[in-house]
């Protein structure tokens, strides 16, 4: 997975964004990260927003290794959602959508 | 500095039926709510030379009302696409206007037809990946309570916060309806156990943990100070107000720093310093409830009790009625229905001018009001 970061100072930002949130720098790029982080928080939810969804399932937050505070969210698979708790060693994996794209995932570290 | 320290008073407060379906528009609720406003500060549409309003895609334009109401030309208003924050960040617009001399009277209201209507809870406000939204849709999160059960568990992993700490909130809230009749859920007292039996919406929330979702208005109409002598009620004084972001105050809210603690954390000490006021003055907590979990947070953020504290306060019935600070007497958002948080405000008046009958906070002089949850959000100080 890779996460934009900038050139000038070194920071890695995410959500991206047109500059750099720390010194304005427009120099960023997208470099390769680990995938490999921890759970800082989760939820599960039972009530699917949508018809036709399977629940239930596990909303994720994401405390990547690179930088303390850079976070991602996505679904955690893999596990049983009573067996989640924060500080779970995840990483990333690529599901691949019905339309082609590939969705950035998080299961258990092995 | 003062800010806008008593430049503004609360001179009328209006709110239409509380109901599941109210079988008529958004903008027929508004002007309802707003005439019973006027009416009840003895004033007329002609009175009114500004309006401001909030919404989520789900209602009418502030103007849209002033138009209705009859009011041929406005001169000043706002039209604040934003979350719960606004009804308290609305009042705090509207005094800055009035402070500034832009406007002299201003109404302030929010409608919705948020259960027949849009509803919030089932992402009627927006599903579309076309900004902030690009980053959580696609692993469908996308309510309110999946949001918010993220804080929540932090909250809990953190400081050990239960869900029967939660459900304290629920049952508090629940009681306090049972002295309004025109809560949605007066005459429907819940326990503890009714709430550990509600079914899970997004974990750690059950179903009891979220507020309703309703159709109607509300609205407060504001004036300058030099008018205060002439209400046909007891003037009540906006003494200050805070209304911002954390840092990193976007959702999905990647970036701010702890989501154990939420925004009066940062804006808190702005609103009692423009007061000129003290946590110890405080005689009534009016806490935005959209989550059972945000009435616990806020009340150790905004510095009432100590960071973790929240659930064992809420527990001991220290938000109780005669508790050590009594926390939305109505029943909140919770319990009496879901008027985006302006029918909490409106509470805080009748509260302040004494006029709460059964369920009147003894000697309420001063009322602290939230507006939002999370990284977001507003903090009004009103005193009589």
């Amino acid at each position: 997975v890779a996460i934009q970061r900038c050139t000038r100072c070194g920071r890695f930002q995410h959500p991206p964004g047109p500059a750099c949130r720390s010194c304005r720098s427009r120099q960023l790029k997208f470099e390769q990260v680990s995938g490999r982080g921890t759970i800082y928080t989760y939820s599960i939810t039972y009530e699917a927003p949508f018809p036709g969804l399977a629940v239930p399932f596990v909303v994720c937050i994401v405390d990547l290794a690179e930088q303390k505070g850079l976070r991602m969210l996505a679904n955690l698979t893999g596990v049983e959602p009573a067996a989640v708790a924060i500080g779970l060693e995840v990483e990333v994996y690529f599901e691949e959508l019905p339309n082609g794209l590939k969705l950035p995932q998080f299961r258990p570290a092995p | 500095m003062s800010g806008i320290r008593d430049a503004a008073v609360i001179a009328g407060v209006g709110m239409t039926e509380l109901s599941r379906d109210s079988g008529t528009t958004v903008l027929d609720l508004a002007l309802q709510a707003i005439t019973a406003a006027l009416d009840d500060a003895g004033m007329t549409p002609m009175d009114v030379d500004g309006i401001v309003s909030y919404r989520v895609r789900d209602s009418i334009e502030a103007v849209e009302a002033a138009i209705g109401l009859g009011i041929p030309v406005v001169r000043w208003y706002q039209e604040m696409e934003t979350g719960g924050t606004g009804g308290t960040s609305s009042v705090f617009e509207a005094a800055t206007a009035i402070a500034a001399g832009v406007a002299r009277t201003v109404v302030v209201f929010r409608a919705m037809n948020g259960r027949s209507g849009i509803r919030m809870g089932r992402s009627g406000i927006g599903a579309e990946a076309n900004d902030w939204r690009q980053w959580t849709l696609p692993y469908s999160c996308v309510t309110p309570p999946q949001f918010f059960a993220l804080w929540a568990r932090r909250h809990m992993a953190l400081y050990g916060t239960t869900s029967r700490h939660l459900g304290a909130v629920a049952v508090t809230m629940r009681e306090n309806a049972q002295r309004n009749p025109r809560a949605m859920f007066y005459g429907k007292p819940i326990t503890i156990e009714d709430h550990q039996a509600s079914r899970l919406i997004c974990d750690p929330f059950r179903l009891l943990d979220c507020c309703l979702e309703t159709d109607g208005a509300a609205a407060v109409v504001l004036t300058a100070a030099d008018r205060a002598r002439d209400l046909r009620h007891r003037p009540v004084w906006v003494a200050g107000a805070a209304n911002g972001a954390g840092p990193g105050g976007v959702f999905p809210f990647l970036e701010y720093p702890e989501m154990a603690s939420m925004f009066p954390t940062y804006l808190a000490d702005d609103a009692f310093r423009m007061a000129g006021l003290e946590r110890g003055d405080v005689d009534l907590g009016m806490i935005y409830d959209g989550f059972t979990f945000a009435v616990i947070t806020q009340l150790e953020d905004l510095g009432f009790v100590a960071k973790g504290e929240g659930g064992p306060f809420v527990e001991g019935g220290g938000i109780r009625a005669d508790g050590r600070l009594p926390v939305n007497p109505n029943g909140g958002l919770l319990s009496e229905g879901y008027i985006h948080g302006m029918n909490n405000l409106i509470e805080g008046v009748v509260q302040l001018r004494g006029e709460a009958g059964d369920r009147q906070v003894p000697n309420a002089e001063v009322a602290l009001i939230t507006g939002g949850e999370g990284a977001r959000g507003s903090v009004l100080l009103l005193h009589r």
